[in-house]
């Protein structure tokens, strides 16, 4: 049943990439709507796969490697959907898909059977922890790839090279204000993700923070966005030099959730 | 049965003829009948601007079509053949068709790639229809034609890329800002270059406009043309401050806009995008402000080069244009075959 879900999920992913990727070549109203419905129908697909691990589990899906690069990926395709749904941005698609989709075959790649949650987890605070920590990620993601496009958009404009690179991208007020938005709730989310962790460290372990790599890198993760806004408001860090805190934001980010887990031995090495 | 168009354009009338012969939109319904009463035309359709004045028709013996639609041309409008016999061209069958599909995709037209025809081809149409001047040939033609003329419009860049000065700024301060409701901008200098690209962009929604001049007279006959307002020429850097787009445009032989006044301006408005347009020769805002972050210049030869770019761009879709008119135009030479064929 589970497998089935997720060659469904695979297929349908494939099929709108390919419908984004021509749209990107031929802005045609047929590859603009195929590409929102497919990428819908395998949104739901890839979300019945979830809540049926879930069922099982009777906790999150969130409790191995796999699950949670696929809930991951799942969160990035909601916001590529949201995002088109109430921008009209299609293009966008063409370069964050294959992302999400990466992010789904890695995660197939340490595809394991259910097993049983470990006592430990099994907590209210971990069960916020978990999901809101993930929500973060994918606002990240989105957000460094909105970057990526936003530097090359920026160049095209400052270097006077108008023609079809600039035609296809969208316009970079629309960007900033993507990025914007996607910055500011995933530094929501990743502040209520790390004060529900320490709340649950405090009732597991008897201590809210215990320093390590983990926890230090979430909260240089979490300093570097926070520094971003604060530079945002006051000094008005727009354009450019938001798009490279994302990319420095999501290089940190990388690393406490890849790098940390294999650099470093701690408790939170529970996923291997 | 065959199909024929009548009629002439600006490629080989000049304006003193097609204004003679042109149909008003209120004589329309009157034309449809009067052409629908002549006994050799099934059906028509009348398509009338101001560059030219063309007959869509399907008709019973072609010979006497023709000269009953020219005594039709100068008897409706009052005036001799004589006058106007020599523009007129003439087009058959396939020859027909193919006029139809390049009319309507504009590769006929003065501004190769401008949009505006096909709306009016759509609208002659369904005028002719309402006055059930069409039936089952044109019915169907169109509809295909107008799948044709999609199809153009969707697989080639035709039409879509901008070729004027004014218009490209249009399309870079929407590549900036992406709407421009809400936006202020500042005119410097009453040219009327200025003034042109200043009403394209007020068009797409500015809401407001200062305009600065040296002499205070002139930004304020200015101003009230563009619906502005005008402003002290020594007060100009506060209302920069303000300003999303600046266009310049002045006689003046030195810079008017400089760097480091710019780079003050960026920090007391915190960053928010500022877009340049200097269109006067010699140029009057210092080239370096491009390298401020958040300001953007572009100068008169940067949107010519655009222009030229555009211009190229659309030149190469003509011939792609072509060959995708050419297949339609095929299609609807079998369909209009097949339907003789049934009739007959």
């Amino acid at each position: 049943m589970e497998l089935i879900l997720i060659y469904a999920t695979v297929f349908l992913y494939l099929l709108s990439l390919a419908a984004y990727w021509l749209y990107f070549f031929r802005k045609t109203p047929l590859f603009e709507y195929s590409s929102l419905i497919v990428l819908g129908l395998g949104g739901l697909s890839h979300l019945c796969s979830l809540l049926y691990r879930s069922m099982i589990l009777n906790y999150l899906p969130l409790t191995s490697s796999y699950e949670t690069l696929s809930f991951l990926s799942f969160c990035i395709i909601l916001i590529i959907l949201l995002i088109q749904l109430r921008h009209k941005i299609t293009v966008l698609g063409s370069f964050i898909l294959p992302v999400a989709l990466l992010i789904f075959i890695v995660a197939l790649g340490m595809y394991k059977e259910i097993e049983p949650v470990k006592l430990i987890f099994r907590n209210r605070w971990f069960s916020v922890h978990l999901p809101f920590v993930f929500l973060s990620y994918a606002n990240f993601v989105m957000s460094l790839g909105i970057s990526i496009v936003y530097l090359i958009q920026e160049h095209q404009v400052k270097s006077h090279r108008i023609g079809k690179v600039s035609h296809a991208l969208p316009s970079l007020a629309m960007l900033d204000s993507l990025n914007y938005k996607l910055l500011s709730l995933g530094l929501v989310f990743l502040s209520i993700g790390i004060v529900a962790g320490a709340v649950w460290e405090k009732e597991a372990f008897g201590s809210y923070w215990m320093w390590s790599p983990k926890e230090v890198w979430a909260l240089i993760t979490a300093l570097i966005y926070f520094s971003w806004l604060h530079l945002r408001f006051f000094k008005g860090w727009r354009g450019k030099k938001s798009a490279f805190f994302s990319i420095a934001g999501f290089l940190s980010m990388a690393f406490t959730y890849l790098g940390v887990n294999t650099l470093f031995k701690g408790f939170h090495n529970f996923i291997k | 049965m065959e199909i024929i168009i009548v009629g002439l354009s600006h490629k080989n009338a000049p304006v003193e003829i097609r204004e003679k012969l042109a149909f008003q939109d209120n004589e329309l319904n009157a034309a449809l009948a009067g052409l629908k009463a002549l006994p050799m035309v099934k059906e028509a359709v009348i398509l009338s601007t101001c560059n030219r004045v063309e007959l869509y028709l399907v008709v019973k013996e072609l010979e006497k079509a023709e000269e009953a639609i020219k005594e039709f041309f100068s008897g409706y409008h009052k005036i001799n053949r004589s006058f106007f016999e020599q523009h007129l061209y003439t087009y058959v069958g396939s020859e027909a068709l193919r006029h139809i599909i390049r009319v309507s995709a504009s590769l006929d037209s003065m501004v190769v790639g401008e949009t505006q025809i096909f709306g009016q081809v759509k609208e002659a149409y369904a005028r002719a229809r309402q006055n059930g001047a069409v039936a089952k040939i044109f019915g169907n033609l169109f509809q295909k034609m107008f799948a044709v003329i999609k199809r153009i419009r969707t697989e080639t860049e035709i039409g879509r890329l901008p070729v004027s000065v004014s218009s490209i700024a249009v399309d870079l301060a929407e590549k900036i800002f992406e709407t421009l409701e809400e936006k202020t901008i500042v005119i410097v200098g009453a040219g009327s270059m200025s003034e042109l690209t200043a009403k394209h962009l007020i068009k797409k929604g500015v809401k407001k406009v200062f305009v600065s001049n040296r002499s205070y007279e002139n930004a304020v006959e200015l101003a009230a043309r563009v619906g502005g307002e005008a402003i002290k020429y020594e007060s100009l850097y506060d209302y920069v401050l303000k300003a999303d787009i600046v266009i310049v445009s002045t006689g003046a032989p030195h810079f008017v806009i400089l760097r480091d006044e710019i780079n003050r301006c960026m920090q007391k408005r915190n960053q928010k995008p500022l877009f340049f347009i200097d269109i006067s020769v010699p140029r009057n805002i210092d080239p370096k402000i491009n390298d401020l972050e958040n300001v953007y210049l572009y100068n008169i030869d940067d949107l010519e080069s655009i222009v030229n770019n555009n211009k190229d761009e659309r030149a190469k879709c003509i011939s792609k244009a072509e060959e995708i008119a050419e297949k339609g135009k095929e299609d609807l030479l079998k369909y209009f075959n097949s339907i003789v064929l049934k009739s007959s």
